[in-house]
């Protein structure tokens, strides 16, 4: 038994304990959150150039949607994003099943080579893709192949890999006795892929997913090096214009569209939790 | 299964919609800012085309892209000893003068067109000049006696740490060319040396102060935005910031200090590549900004200076243009200057490593 | 599930060409020596090595490296308690938390990169509206930071990810032997978590070591790292090209890289440590 005092002073140091901890954590939000935060001020900044506050205004909203190479930009990272995220999902799930089913040996050369683009420089991935679709070019008699299909391919490519390493560690833990208990039960082995096995990995498959559109949505380097002349993606065209502060008021609408980025993203994640704390809520009366 | 078909085509028409595009194309690989978007719109109308520029940032890297393919492209704008360094590796067309009726050597400045003489054989059947400028020393005179300095001092602020007051901040741009030459300015020497003591002692003066911010074209900003207080620029640098500040209604405590007595002089050319697929209509687009009054329009925009002397007299002329351009670094023409040659590559490379060893200190 | 091996065939038809031929490629390149890209110039040497292993390029791997050191070791130190934090909170979904915890993650990096060097110059917005001047732009001190910020997700994510996966009966079992809080943790949850440790220290370490777009923007063009080092040397910046020394580099950071995988491939077998 615990004398009174040790009792309060477990209290108290518990106290202190969980007040250091929601400092802590506010701390790490501030240190995360700060930049943001400017981002959004200054895309209502009426100063331009966001030297000072000039005043509140939505005009760069606005100009956002005027200006064409921005929004030809942000097409092209919404499009290469969800179209390279569906392809390296699906690609990466067969290929997460079929290393799976290897031999340990052959299993471990694979996920050597799966896990090569992941951990390897971007600029040394980036200026392979570009040797091998020049090569690639040459060979074929059009040499200029830089464009949307090349850039399509470099992020499926990067994309498949965290696919693989989300899939499989799912792939280990179902149990190995499914697969066979669902052909006894008359499925071939299509059928059992299909209704068993994706089922079953699903919340992987998700995960990768989710990864493979977040490495696809901000990527810069890569898509630098391969996406030729005449297209770029959001990044590329924040680099092009980082260097171009001088004339046009290019920023505050870069601004702009992130901030809706943000809050898209934020207002999705809320929706989740709602629901699946309605979920929850629901289970648990049932 | 249906929705997402169904979202799936949309997004795909959008971006058929959007990126689409059945006109010609023609590719031009230029530097930041460096031609007015309507001059190029009005060749787009008049020409039915579209015209894709790429922007480059160095000379260097411009020579890369075309040597290896990285790009295709009809019209190449590099400065001049990059030109002679693309016609040495056999890269560019020899211009087809029937197709440029608005060409004359008369048309271009006399000082420019001395240079060009004087330049090496041959290269005026390559290349015809678009800008033309000097370098120069851009400062913001926010902290009290940096004109002085600059303007007492020209070369010597980038390397005599001694005269530098406490708390001035200073730049130095990030090609080893330009950086190189600014050293070997102030040592007196030769711009196109071969000798390694030359080089030896540059790289020494280019170790003497500790440059707050390594750039290009952001040094200008910078300066402007008084986050530096001196920087080596192009002149025209100094030209496109007045310009923003003006249509901005900005306060302008910067301005440029251009020596004219021993400085470089450049001129960048437009060039056709061999590698081009719509020879004839690069021929248009070069002529089309031999047009004076589109040579105007485009020089009205851009802070450089016009290398045809009928459209630097009609900027003389508007009251308001000529306030900015009868700037002493505004035009060449006075500046005793020497163009850069091409020098080899194993001067360039040295060139870089002595940039590399710098800025490890 | 032997049905399913013919999958990972085409995957590794597709690997062999997009990331073995260009290791022979760039191989190739690194025993030539050729001006620019003029392939009819290029003969046998060994210049490349010669032209790598002097002391700028040392001195820009080393830093590098010290760099990148610096800002991992950071992302433990902050991102750890992070984890641990969160994976103990009794709400509903802590997943959730964490995400928005990190949303800043999904904003683009190069915006977030410039954003904040723009606030570590003297000039600017802090300074004309909070009367607060920073010029830690152009040091050290602001590429850790950047990176640290950057890249602080991905550390806490696979920490978290390990620290949920521990049976909560093993703590129940370890108090009942009689252990307090803090024995429990460094007898049981920090050696199970290590595995996730590793993980979030490679998934930081190797991107800032070779990152060239944080250096470039928040260093002020005054620091080079390894990763300028290459995108200058194979034709992407403002110098001179030498396809064999980027060439060069990019095996010798490979070889570092497979090095890497082959220790982690052999502390965890069956491959899940990344994630």
């Amino acid at each position: 038994m615990m004398s009174l005092n040790q009792v309060k002073k477990e209290k108290v140091v518990k106290k202190v304990g969980s007040g250091l901890k929601f400092t802590f954590l506010a701390l790490v939000m501030f240190l995360m959150y700060f930049p943001i935060l400017i981002i959004i001020i200054q895309s209502f900044n009426a100063n331009g150039q966001g030297t000072d506050f000039g005043g509140f205004t939505f005009r760069w909203y606005g100009e956002m949607f005027k200006d064409t190479n921005l929004m030809n930009a942000i097409v092209v990272t919404i499009s290469i994003s969800i179209i390279s995220t569906i392809v390296a999902t699906i690609l990466g799930t067969l290929f997460a099943i079929g290393i799976n089913s290897l031999n340990s040996k052959r299993r471990k050369r694979m996920i050597l080579i799966n896990n090569v683009p992941v951990l390897n420089a971007e600029v040394v991935t980036g200026v392979s893709l570009f040797f091998v679709f020049k090569t690639f070019g040459i060979l074929i008699g059009n040499e200029y192949l830089l464009g949307y299909t090349t850039l399509l391919i470099a992020h499926i490519f990067f994309s498949i890999p965290y696919v693989v390493l989300s899939v499989l560690p799912k792939l280990n833990e179902i149990d190995k006795n499914l697969y066979d208990a669902a052909l006894d039960l008359g499925c071939t082995p299509a059928s059992a892929l299909r209704k068993v096995i994706i089922p079953s990995i699903m919340t992987g498959i998700l995960t990768g997913a989710m990864l493979a559109f977040t490495m696809s949505f901000d990527d810069f380097v890569i898509s630098y090096m391969v996406a030729g002349e005449e297209i770029k993606n959001f990044s590329m065209w924040i680099y092009a214009n980082q260097k171009l502060s001088g004339r046009s008021l290019v920023w505050p609408k870069g601004y702009a569209y992130n901030s809706i980025v943000t809050l898209i993203t934020l207002f999705a994640l809320i929706v989740y939790n709602i629901i699946a704390a309605k979920k929850n809520k629901a289970k648990g009366k049932a | 299964m249906k929705k997402f078909i169904s979202i799936f085509s949309f997004i795909l028409m959008f971006i058929l919609a959007v990126g689409c595009d059945s006109r010609e194309k023609l590719y031009v690989l230029s530097w930041g800012e460096y031609i007015n978007p309507d001059v190029v719109e009005a060749f787009e109308e008049e020409f039915g085309v579209r015209v894709v520029i790429t922007e480059a940032t160095s000379n260097e890297s411009m020579h890369n892209r075309i040597q290896t393919g990285a790009g295709q492209y009809d019209i190449v704008i590099p400065s001049d000893y990059m030109m002679e360094r693309m016609v040495e590796d056999d890269l560019l067309l020899e211009l087809d003068f029937d197709l440029l009726p608005n060409y004359s050597k008369e048309k271009f400045d006399p000082h420019l067109q001395e240079l060009r003489e004087e330049y090496f054989e041959g290269n005026e059947k390559y290349g015809v000049p678009y800008f033309w400028g000097t370098l120069g020393i851009m400062y913001n005179d926010a902290k009290p006696g940096v004109k002085e300095l600059v303007e007492t001092n020209s070369w010597a602020v980038f390397f005599e740490p001694e005269i530098i007051p406490e708390g001035v901040t200073v730049g130095m741009y990030d090609s080893s060319r330009d950086a190189v030459a600014a050293a070997l300015l102030y040592l007196d020497r030769d711009l196109n040396t071969k000798a390694d003591k030359d080089y030896e002692d540059a790289e020494a003066a280019l170790k003497k102060v500790k440059y707050t911010q390594w750039g290009t074209d952001d040094l200008k900003e910078s300066v402007a935005a008084k986050n530096l207080d001196i920087a080596l620029v192009y002149s025209g640098d100094f030209f496109d910031s007045l310009y923003f500040a003006i249509d901005n209604d900005l306060e302008v405590t910067f301005d440029m200090f251009v020596d004219q007595e021993k400085n470089n002089v450049w001129f960048d050319v437009m060039v056709i590549p061999k590698t081009a697929t719509k020879v004839e209509l690069a021929h248009a687009f070069i002529n089309f900004f031999l047009d004076e009054d589109n040579a105007l329009e485009n020089a009205s925009y851009i802070g450089y200076c016009p290398p045809i002397t009928s459209v630097y007299e009609a900027m003389l002329e508007d009251e308001e243009i000529a306030e900015l351009v009868t700037h002493p670094g505004y035009y060449p023409g006075g500046v005793e200057g020497t163009v850069y040659r091409h020098l080899g590559v194993n001067i360039a490379q040295k060139m870089d490593s002595i940039l590399s060893r710098v800025k490890i200190g | 599930m032997n049905k399913y091996k013919r999958f990972a065939f085409p995957y590794l038809v597709w690997m062999i060409i997009l990331t073995i031929v260009p290791i022979i490629l760039m191989l190739v390149l690194s025993f030539i020596q050729m001006e620019g890209f003029n392939l009819s110039s290029a003969k046998f040497s060994l210049s490349a090595f010669e032209k790598t292993f002097n002391r700028e390029i040392i001195i820009a791997f080393s830093n590098s490296i010290k760099l990148a050191t610096i800002a991992t070791i950071l992302c433990v130190i902050i991102g750890y308690p992070v984890a641990y934090i969160v994976s103990k909170l009794k709400i509903q979904n802590k997943f959730s938390f964490l995400l928005i915890l990190i949303l800043p993650m999904f904003t683009n990096m190069l915006l977030r990169v410039n954003t904040i060097n723009r606030l570590l110059l003297p000039e600017g917005f802090l300074k004309n509206v909070f009367g607060i001047s920073l010029n830690y732009s152009g040091t050290e001190f602001a590429v850790v930071l950047v990176m640290v910020v950057v890249y602080l997700p991905f550390m806490i994510f696979p920490i978290f990810t390990v620290l949920e996966k521990i049976d909560p009966s093993l703590l129940e079992a370890s108090k009942d032997l009689g252990a307090n809080n803090w024995k429990t943790f460094m007898k049981v949850t920090l050696p199970l978590s290590l595995k996730g440790v590793s993980s979030g220290i490679i998934m930081v370490f190797l991107p800032t070591a070779t990152s060239f777009t944080i250096p470039q923007i928040v260093s002020r063009g005054r620091i080079k790292l390894i990763g300028n080092i290459i995108e200058e040397k194979l034709g992407l910046a403002t110098a001179a090209v030498d396809y064999p020394v980027g060439s060069l580099i990019s095996i010798l950071i490979l070889v570092i890289v497979l090095g890497a995988l082959y220790i982690i491939s052999r502390v965890d077998a069956e491959g899940e440590t990344l994630l």
